[in-house]
């Protein structure tokens, strides 16, 4: 594999792997549901609604 | 006694699972639901909703509830008020359900017929599910189901939650749910009239509610019903002249049902001979909950973990560091030199690899966090920890969530949700990052293992307890995170206040031989949520990282002058060296140069750039540039610092094989030969993973539960602050006395 | 509550009692009864926690973990004393 083929895979890979990680850090501040390691519970937030 | 007819299996849609706490509720809702589960929330909220779906006999599929654990549908807390409103179908966004499942403990009947006694008079079909009969069996204290179905009105089907016994029978019994009538409670005569006269001023209701009603307004049991019905005159002044006083009514009514429940008991309870003290968990907990002895034997759980996670996992860990550098070779051993193949080694798998050789320590935490759970112990340390713990402004029910912490805060967190006191869940919520969550294991494990091992103590007298020190240091980590935690607890109970006062009242559930399967599921799962947090951001981030460290590369003519500048010095040869130690003198000089050249291009850098940017904030704490670069990237999750560091020495790593992580750091030196990390560095860092607020997510769910940013702003200043002040001393005053 | 009366705050392990009567704020003094500690009722002292608080107490055949304040609201008439433990 030469340098050439080398360099625009490696560019490719970054920008994918910049993406993903801007798309999580901007879900997180968002307040979905969590992704961190937990086994309980993860909760989906959703409007509130008024209870009667 | 009649019984209204059953509900038609077509139009159940969705049934219900309600219990007290510790009733087995969720064992049997896993039973019936298997792997169709999902967890949500109530909108407006923050409560769990869970549901799930089960397949009956006749191949009709429905919805599964599973309902927070509650002693009444009086409600103490947000939990109870949502399997209140949910029973009484309040909620919009979820309907009542077509049959109520009345999951109760066999082994504790009186105190489980109450909440029964209450979901009666919802008047909907309903099912007993009598729970754990295995336990009361085994006291002598069985339980006969038949007698207890003609006494309700309904079927009751004796259960084992977790052997799976009876959940057939269950499923074919929902079809024959039926309304079960009303019981006659006794009620003292001046509080019958009383209610016969407030029940008379709500005509709008059908003449079967009234009576109900105007008892639970009487007795004032829900403030917005009161406040509600006073809205109208004619029930305001029938209230106001009913000379009734609501704790007296109250009072009344719950005799009453006790009577009625006391009744029962003795009709479907063979009188055992069952001597309290007896049983097994009462045995064990003779010796749990004794003061001393009990405080005695947690220390000892608490110590046995931590000496067991290095003595176990740690053959398990040099396999897996193993089987990566395998993995790495074989995928980049035959590659070109070029920017791909270091994408390839000193990013992924370094940065992938440099933490995922530590699941079996994680794996292991979290076994022993699993079995602690489902045995019933934790109850018992809350227990002996709620003194403790009022002491500081928390409750006895913080010490789960606490616990929980451990393995990660964000569960411990959404688990304050049953304190019912606002600053005592406030309290908890703060400290809860101070105890040393899972993500933190990987950065002790390095530290730990890399200066306080092999290297530091072999052939000294010390060397055979390498293990027993390592487990110790670990221990210390913990505990200073739970000092932080009790200091910033009490700090919060003076500047807070007290809070309202609530009662402390557990219910100490059972022993039970913790479920081999259940806790290998439990301990799989989290183990899996970590892989899966490897594979995706810290797989990201490892690239990231490792692009940041490897441009901007270095221009030739800087590379030129740092060969110059190490060619000033000429190679010395002895005259009478022989062809190979010429050769070897060579290579060392040529060697020495492609290191620097190495350590140039990472200055040259921007991970380079950033670190010098930070490190006179940092070297007070004894850290240079590249660790600067790790505590940054560990924002976004601690065990990137592992991540970081070891994509950065691998980038600088001349050799084309891959050293050891643990090996790289004992052997850098700056540039005046000094080393860069000593073990004083380690324990630094060491104070500051552990104090420091470092983890985005956390912030995100205390931010979410506390309504606002001002928590957790305070939170992270806070705990950086700490720990900055706390690494700041350590380094200073460490090297100082044991010198760098 | 008459002052001096006994509660189960005051009662040491290995006692028996039996509940007189609850006081005190609506829900606390709720919960105690839902719990099942109404008048009539046999309470059995079992242990308290390290430095007093809280207590554990047998009734109706179930473990209930209770602190030393709310206990002082269950006045008690007792059954059978067990010695107090010498500090």
């Amino acid at each position: 594999m030469d340098a050439t083929t080398q360099n625009i895979i490696t560019a490719v890979v970054l920008l994918l792997a910049a993406s993903y990680l801007g798309w999580r850090a901007w879900s997180t501040l968002r307040g979905k549901k969590t992704g961190c390691g937990c086994d309980k519970c993860p909760a989906v937030k959703s409007e509130p609604k008024k209870t009667p | 006694m009649t019984s209204a007819p059953a509900a038609a299996p077509s139009a159940i849609r969705t049934i219900a699972l309600g219990g007290n706490p510790n009733c087995g509720k969720t064992t049997l809702f896993n039973a019936l639901t298997g792997l169709r589960q999902k967890v949500a929330n109530y909108p407006g909220i923050t409560v769990d909703k869970k549901t799930g779906r089960c397949t009956l006999p006749d191949g009709h599929v429905i919805n599964v509830l599973d309902l927070p654990g509650t002693y009444s549908l009086v409600a103490n807390s947000p939990d109870e008020q949502v399997a209140m409103e949910v029973l009484r179908g309040l909620r919009p966004d979820t309907p009542a359900p077509d049959v109520i499942v009345a999951v109760v403990d066999a082994s504790n009947l009186a105190r489980n017929l109450y909440l029964v006694s209450q979901l009666i008079e919802l008047r909907r079909p309903m099912v007993v599910a009598l729970n754990m009969s295995d336990i009361a069996n085994r006291r002598g204290q069985p339980v006969d189901a038949v007698a207890l179905a003609r006494e309700l009105g309904v079927p009751v089907i004796p259960v084992v939650g977790h052997r799976g016994d009876g959940v057939d029978a269950l499923k074919s019994a929902l079809t024959q749910a039926t309304v079960p009538a009303l019981p006659t409670w006794l009620l003292p005569e001046a509080i019958a009239t009383a209610i016969t006269t407030v029940g008379n001023a709500l005509p709008a209701l059908p003449h079967a509610e009234r009576e109900r009603f105007a008892r639970r307004l009487l007795a004032q049991e829900t403030a917005a019903d009161l406040a509600a019905a006073r809205a109208d005159p004619a029930v305001a002044a029938a209230l106001a002249n009913a000379a009734a006083d609501p704790a007296t009514v109250m009072q009344a009514d719950i005799e009453a049902r006790y009577h009625w429940i006391d009744a029962i008991v003795a009709r479907v309870v063979q009188p055992g001979a069952f001597k309290p003290g007896t049983t097994l968990t009462d045995r064990v907990d003779a010796v749990l909950v004794h003061p001393v002895l009990g405080l005695g034997v947690f220390g000892l759980i608490m110590a046995t973990l931590f000496v067991t996670l290095f003595l176990v996992a740690d053959p398990l860990m040099g396999m897996c560091e193993a089987a990566v550098s395998w993995l790495g070779e074989l995928v980049t051993g035959s590659m070109d030199g070029g920017t791909l193949k270091s994408l390839l080694a000193d990013g992924v798998f370094a940065g992938v690899g440099g933490v995922v050789v530590f699941v079996p320590q994680i794996a292991l935490l979290f076994l022993f966090l699993a079995i602690l759970e489902d045995s019933g112990y934790l109850a018992r340390a809350a227990f002996l920890m709620d003194r403790l713990l009022s002491k500081v402004g928390l409750h006895g029910r913080s010490f789960i969530p606490m616990l929980s912490s451990f393995a990660c805060a964000i569960p411990g967190i959404m688990a304050t949700r049953t304190i019912e006191s606002r600053n005592e869940r406030l309290a908890t919520i703060l400290v809860a990052p101070f105890m040393s969550c899972s993500a933190r294991l990987p950065v002790y494990g390095l530290l730990i293992g890399a200066f306080f091992g092999a290297a530091m103590f072999a052939g000294t007298p010390y060397e055979p307890y390498i293990w027993l020190i390592q487990g110790g240091i670990m221990l210390a980590c913990y505990v200073l995170g739970i000092l932080a935690a009790v200091v910033t607890a009490y700090g919060c109970k003076l500047f807070l206040g007290k809070g309202a006062v609530t009662p402390f009242i557990l219910e100490l559930p059972t022993y039970k031989l913790p479920q081999p399967g259940e806790v290998v599921r439990q301990m799989w799962s989290n183990t899996a949520k970590f892989l899966t947090k490897a594979g995706t951001i810290i797989f990201c981030l490892s690239i990231v990282l490792w692009a940041m460290a490897y441009f901007p590369r270095l221009p030739n003519e800087k590379i030129l002058e740092v060969t110059n500048r190490h060619n000033t010095t000429p190679v010395v040869i002895p005259a009478d060296a022989t062809p190979e130690r010429e050769t070897e003198i060579r290579n060392a000089r040529a060697s020495e140069i492609d290191s620097a050249v190495a350590g140039a291009q990472l200055e040259y850098s921007i991970s380079g750039r950033i670190g010098h940017v930070i490190e006179p904030v940092i070297a007070p704490l004894g850290s240079d540039w590249k660790i600067g670069g790790g505590l940054i990237a560990a924002l976004a999750a601690r065990e990137v610092f592992v991540s970081n560091l070891s994509v950065v020495y691998s980038v600088g790593n001349v050799e084309d094989d891959q050293t050891p992580l643990d090996e790289a750091i004992r052997a850098d030196t700056y540039d005046n030969g000094k080393p860069v990390w000593t073990p004083m560095v380690a324990v630094s860092l060491l104070v500051w993973f552990v104090l420091a607020m470092q983890c985005i997510s956390t912030t995100a769910i205390v931010r979410r539960e506390t309504g606002g940013w001002s928590w957790p702003l305070f939170q992270l200043v806070y705990m950086n602050v700490v720990a900055y002040g706390a690494a700041l001393i350590t380094f200073q005053v460490g090297s100082r006395i044991f010198g760098g | 509550m008459l002052p001096g009366a006994l509660t189960l705050d005051r009662l040491e392990p290995g006692s028996k009692a039996q509940v007189l009567s609850v006081t005190g704020v609506l829900p606390i003094r709720r919960r105690l009864l839902e719990m099942g500690l109404c008048p009539g009722v046999t309470v059995d002292v079992i242990r308290r926690a390290p430095l007093g608080d809280p207590l554990e107490v047998r009734v109706r055949g179930y473990l209930l973990s209770l602190r030393l304040d709310q206990a002082a609201q269950v006045s008690v008439a007792a059954l059978a004393v067990a010695p107090a433990a010498v500090a």
